[in-house]
């Protein structure tokens, strides 16, 4: 980040434009005036609700993120599910078939989990060409998608020194990693 | 049945599962796990596996197209995030202390609670004009959008975020105890709690629930509960169906999506009970 010295808080940019402090109007407010708007009347004040441009640009990033990770994703759990059928036709068959309560065991016969849980075994599946290694793959980053996503939150905050929501979501990537990483193992 | 028809007919519920979940803020869990368990006969670890693969699917399904047409509060729900991703890792640690039947009745119990609540507000859509809460003015957690029911542009403000913030940590305890329901306790918290427009707070609970999901599917993942058989399907069926759900919400009217959040509410809440008491 360069050092210039602008305020930490990007609340000053929107109030620029209104002029008005966006804290509350009396201070001590312990509990909460609320004020409703009339059905279909009057317009609520909006001089202290400040634009903020750079959360669209925000959304519009964070839109995209989503969007690359959920088609990426279905393209590659559908050929995975391709390769699958493709390597096991007794799947396929409408009659005399495969039961399809043999895949769906927590456990098969073995005691062991019919399918790749670590990504060791992902990546052995992989090597193997195994329609359901690239299944899981897919699913991998579709599990990843809402956590890039809340780093994106976390640069795009930071980029626009809003502090104060640059640390939330800073705090909320932390504690995401370490849930996805450590809790439990 | 052989793989390929329980594919084929998991695609076409997990379709519907996801229109519905875009719609009211939920993960569609209310509609696989029960498909799975007492329709397929699935083990119900296996079914809350797929559970979390749908919930994480139409998140991302339905908030890249509600983000960016603004129904999202990016901010708002970005900063609740703190709570629910801090309510999902205490989940993970106090799960072997926690009796899951209690849980259920417990659950099912604030399910019916908050349907009622919900019903009774059905009229009421006023947005807040003035907010004395700190917190929402300090981390500017007010907002607008369009609705495109009404053809109007709706400035809203918000308030209630320690309510909210609590509520949002028991939504995270709970995804991660039970595998579900974060959605369900989501929406009441910003729509009862935090007087967020309606639309607005399916919307962003929509985008919250994956990062909530999120936290808990790697124990899910390692622990072997994501069969990809079944949770093929149920990605490829409710992301497609989240994407249409999506287009659909600005139109509706905000009654007709809290009566629907109410029916579904009442839905969890008897699964939540019979699976508490049985």
């Amino acid at each position: 980040m360069a050092g210039d010295e602008r305020p930490s808080t990007a609340a000053a940019m929107g109030d620029g434009a209104s002029g008005k402090p966006i804290g509350p109007p009396t201070a001590g407010d312990a509990s909460d005036a609320i004020v409703h708007q009339m059905e279909g009347g009057a317009t609520v004040d909006t001089s202290d609700i400040p634009e903020d441009p750079y959360i669209h640009k925000m959304e519009a990033v964070v839109s995209w993120v989503l969007r690359i990770g959920v088609v990426l994703s279905v393209a590659i759990v559908i050929a995975g599910l391709g390769l699958l059928f493709a390597h096991h036709p007794g799947y396929t068959t409408l009659s005399h078939g495969v039961r399809y309560q043999t895949l769906t065991r927590p456990r098969n016969s073995h005691g062991v989990i019919p399918f790749p849980h670590t990504f060791g075994e992902l990546v052995h599946s992989l090597s193997l060409g195994q329609g359901r290694g690239v299944i899981v793959l897919g699913l991998v980053v579709l599990l990843a998608t809402p956590v890039l996503r809340v780093a994106v939150g976390v640069v795009g905050f930071g980029l626009e020194r809003d502090l104060k929501m640059t640390l939330a979501t800073s705090f909320v990537l932390l504690v995401l990693l370490f849930s996805i990483f450590f809790v439990g193992r | 049945m052989t793989p390929i028809d329980l594919v084929v007919l998991l695609f076409l519920i997990s379709i519907v599962a996801g229109i519905l979940g875009s719609l009211i803020g939920l993960g569609g869990g209310v509609v696989v796990v029960p498909v799975l368990t007492l329709l397929f006969h699935v083990d119900i670890r296996l079914a809350i596996g797929a559970s979390i693969v749908s919930v994480i699917a139409t998140s991302s399904g339905a908030a890249a197209a509600y983000v960016r047409e603004r129904m999202t509060n990016l901010r708002a729900g970005m900063f609740l995030e703190i709570a629910t991703t801090t309510g999902a890792v205490t989940g993970a640690y106090v799960t072997t202390y926690l009796p899951a039947r209690f849980l259920f009745v417990l659950f099912g119990a604030v399910m019916a609670y908050s349907s009622v609540a919900t019903y009774r507000k059905r009229h009421a859509d006023h947005p807040l004009a003035v907010s004395h809460d700190r917190i929402a003015n300090a981390m500017r957690l007010h907002g607008s959008y369009y609705d495109e029911a009404i053809h109007k542009e709706i400035v809203y403000k918000v308030t209630g975020t320690k309510p909210g913030l609590a509520i949002m940590y028991v939504a995270g305890l709970v995804s991660a105890l039970l595998g579900i329901g974060s959605g369900a306790l989501k929406v009441p918290a910003m729509d009862l709690a935090m007087h967020l427009p309606m639309k607005v707070s399916t919307a962003t609970s929509n985008f919250m629930i994956g990062v909530t999901a999120a936290a808990s599917a790697g124990i899910y993942f390692a622990r072997g509960q994501i069969d990809p058989i079944i949770a093929a399907p149920v990605a490829a069926g409710v992301l497609g169906g989240a994407t249409l759900g999506a287009k659909a919400l600005g139109k509706i009217e905000s009654k007709t999506i809290r009566l629907i959040f109410v029916v579904v509410l009442i839905v969890i809440a008897i699964e939540m009970f019979q699976r508490g008491v049985f």
